[in-house]
């Protein structure tokens, strides 16, 4: 009887042991992996023309919600989106549309991206105070950027080399300005040199013989900002429609974004409409 | 015939046994025994420090290396898949960043500066702190914006301004260092304090003082200036509107095809990685997996907490 039920208990043994040996094996790799935690953080990264707009939407949700974290970074559009691909933010905030290359990386890695409008703005190319061009015309502009004009004689100006700046290429800015200055054939001439938005209005402030552009909030009194085909970059030409270099300023995000993510981009495109004109932006479509 | 067969069968059970405990404790302690070499920005390194401390005590079989040498080197090295992740106090910048290079915010500080309940500036701007702390201004009375009455107001005049300073080994000192002194000194007649409660202590003794502290280091007396009519405060750091904000990142390549540093833990150990053909592609699926799972640790709570511990403001 005893020997009867060691004999069945080796036999178990003999059975059991190999697929008992794997389910321990399993069950110490799957202890290895942490329990995913709940995040309750938004993280938004992106282009400088909209951190305003989301500082101030961020600061209301945290007073209104203390335990809440928001957090805003820059880095520029381009940044903005590859974070939100990679994984290190959930919003991106970005002024302009993806560009290809971030399309065709977003699919390779299998991520879906929605984007929504939330306000306009205006691009202005500006120049030092002391140079006296204040007007040039769009086709001024292109012929200034892709290199064709290289004096500041040729458009009205002092017998000066005209020093372009501009921003690099992951900048949604830049390409906003490609789209609209340079336009489809033409392409930006190497001679630009490239910089970030603070940097380039330091530089041209400082040098009469730089020509730069920004987005509309970050012009002050030390540049002068040029009218472009006659309209001044005031707000209520750029309000109705006069002003050429307006742009759509968008949130990308995942298309699973959960739901407080998506609460949150409402509350930056209501914040939009309340504040445009305190952030330098403008509502609707105009 | 039959007690043969269990002799048989009990040492086949038992060279089983053995076999997946040895497959175990070399394979599996491979998968989590990793050398983990984090480099970069001081004023990260001792969250870093810290961090690796906290894993490895959860996570005997790790071991983390930190180093300093500055944001800038260790971005370089990350980026050349030298180390496995850098630390920076700084945002990288257009042109250094990358589609491989995944940056994670792991924490925000902020430097502040203090005055006297009795002195009557409320506001400076960048451009008059820097000003002030290069030592081109070194009056209160000559900050634009004051109006003489406001001063008279208070019937305490400041005048020279003394800049009290935490020790130059500390973090708030770093901090500085990186954000408005860019490597130049402080003026001559700078007192540097013991600690940030020497700071607070010296201020509150001189209404002429204007002193150096993190926003955590601040006690319930201590009147922040705003920078650019912004103050400075959790929030404030947490949307990087306060001008004096510091971000810690943690950057990591994504296209690291260096194996681990340490690949093989025993002889026994590359016999059985060569007997199971684990290929060099495992090893490098393994120190992706061993430097996500930090990473993992540094944005969750525990983490994060650690962060706390040392005065910055979590993220998470």
């Amino acid at each position: 009887m005893i020997f009867g039920y060691l004999t069945l208990h080796r036999t178990l043994a003999k059975y059991m042991a190999l697929p008992l040996l794997v389910l321990f094996l399993a069950a110490c790799q799957s202890a290895a992996v942490p329990a995913a935690e709940a995040r309750h953080s938004i993280h938004i990264r992106g282009s400088g023309a909209l951190m305003p707009l989301a500082q101030l939407t961020a600061e209301n949700l945290m007073q209104e919600q203390p335990e809440a974290i928001v957090t805003v970074s820059g880095g520029g559009s381009g940044r903005g989106i590859l974070s939100l691909i990679d994984g290190t933010c959930d919003i991106a905030l970005a002024s302009a549309q993806i560009i290809p290359e971030l399309e065709a990386l977003a699919a390779d890695r299998d991520v879906q991206l929605e984007s929504a409008i939330v306000a306009y703005d205006a691009i202005v190319p500006f120049v030092h105070p002391a140079n006296p061009v204040r007007n040039l015309t769009l086709e001024q502009l292109r012929s200034l950027y892709d290199g064709t004009l290289t004096s500041w004689s040729e458009v009205g100006g002092p017998n000066l080399p005209v020093v372009l700046i501009s921003r690099n290429a992951s900048s949604g800015t830049y390409e906003a300005w490609k789209q609209l200055v340079l336009g489809p054939k033409s392409i930006l001439s190497g001679q630009a040199l490239l910089m970030e938005s603070q940097p380039m209005k330091t530089y041209v402030s400082t040098h009469p013989e730089a020509i730069g552009f920004s987005a509309f909030s970050y012009l002050d009194d030390s540049i002068a900002p040029l009218a472009v085909d006659g309209a001044a970059p005031t707000r209520s030409a750029i309000e109705q429609g006069q002003y050429p270099l307006r742009r759509p300023l968008y949130v990308y995000f995942r298309a699973d974004a959960p739901e407080p993510i998506r609460t949150f981009i409402r509350s930056i495109q209501q914040t939009a409409s309340e504040h445009s004109e305190s952030l330098g932006l403008f509502a609707g479509e105009g | 015939m039959k007690k043969q067969w269990r002799i048989v069968l009990m040492a086949g059970v038992t060279v089983l046994i053995l076999l997946g405990w040895a497959i175990w404790s070399q394979l599996k302690p491979q998968t989590s025994y990793h050398t983990l070499l984090i480099g970069g920005s001081s004023t990260v390194h001792p969250y870093a420090e810290a961090l690796a401390q906290a894993y490895t005590e959860a996570h005997p079989d790790f071991k983390i290396h930190c180093v300093t040498g500055g944001s800038t080197p260790g971005l370089l090295a990350v980026a050349n898949d030298a180390i496995d992740l850098a630390t920076m106090s700084r945002d990288l910048t257009e042109d250094e960043d990358g589609a491989n290079l995944k940056n994670y915010l792991i924490g925000r500080d902020g430097l502040g500066f203090i005055v006297h309940p009795d002195n009557p500036v409320q506001n400076l701007s960048l451009a008059q702190l820097e000003a002030i702390l290069a030592g081109e201004i070194t009056d209160w009375s000559a900050l634009a914006g004051i109006s003489s009455t406001s001063m008279e107001n208070t019937g305490a005049i400041p005048e020279p301004i003394q800049i009290i300073s935490s020790p130059v080994d500390s973090n708030t000192f770093t901090i500085a260092s990186d954000l408005l002194l860019l490597g130049e000194e402080l003026p001559a007649s700078t007192v540097y304090a013991a600690d940030a409660a020497d700071v607070q202590a010296k201020v509150a003794a001189d209404p002429n003082a204007i002193g150096l502290v993190c926003l955590h280091e601040a006690n319930a007396s201590s009147r922040f200036l705003t920078i650019n009519q912004v103050r400075i405060s959790r929030e404030t750091l947490l949307t990087l509107r306060y001008p004096l904000t510091h971000s810690f990142y943690l950057v990591l390549n994504l296209q690291h095809d260096r194996l681990s540093p340490d690949p093989a833990t025993s002889n026994l150990g590359e016999w059985l990685l060569r007997f199971f053909k684990l290929d060099s592609e495992q090893l490098v699926q393994i120190r992706s997996e061993a430097i996500l799972d930090f990473v993992d640790f540094v944005c969750s709570r525990d983490g994060q907490q650690v962060i706390e511990s040392l005065g910055a403001v979590s993220v998470y």
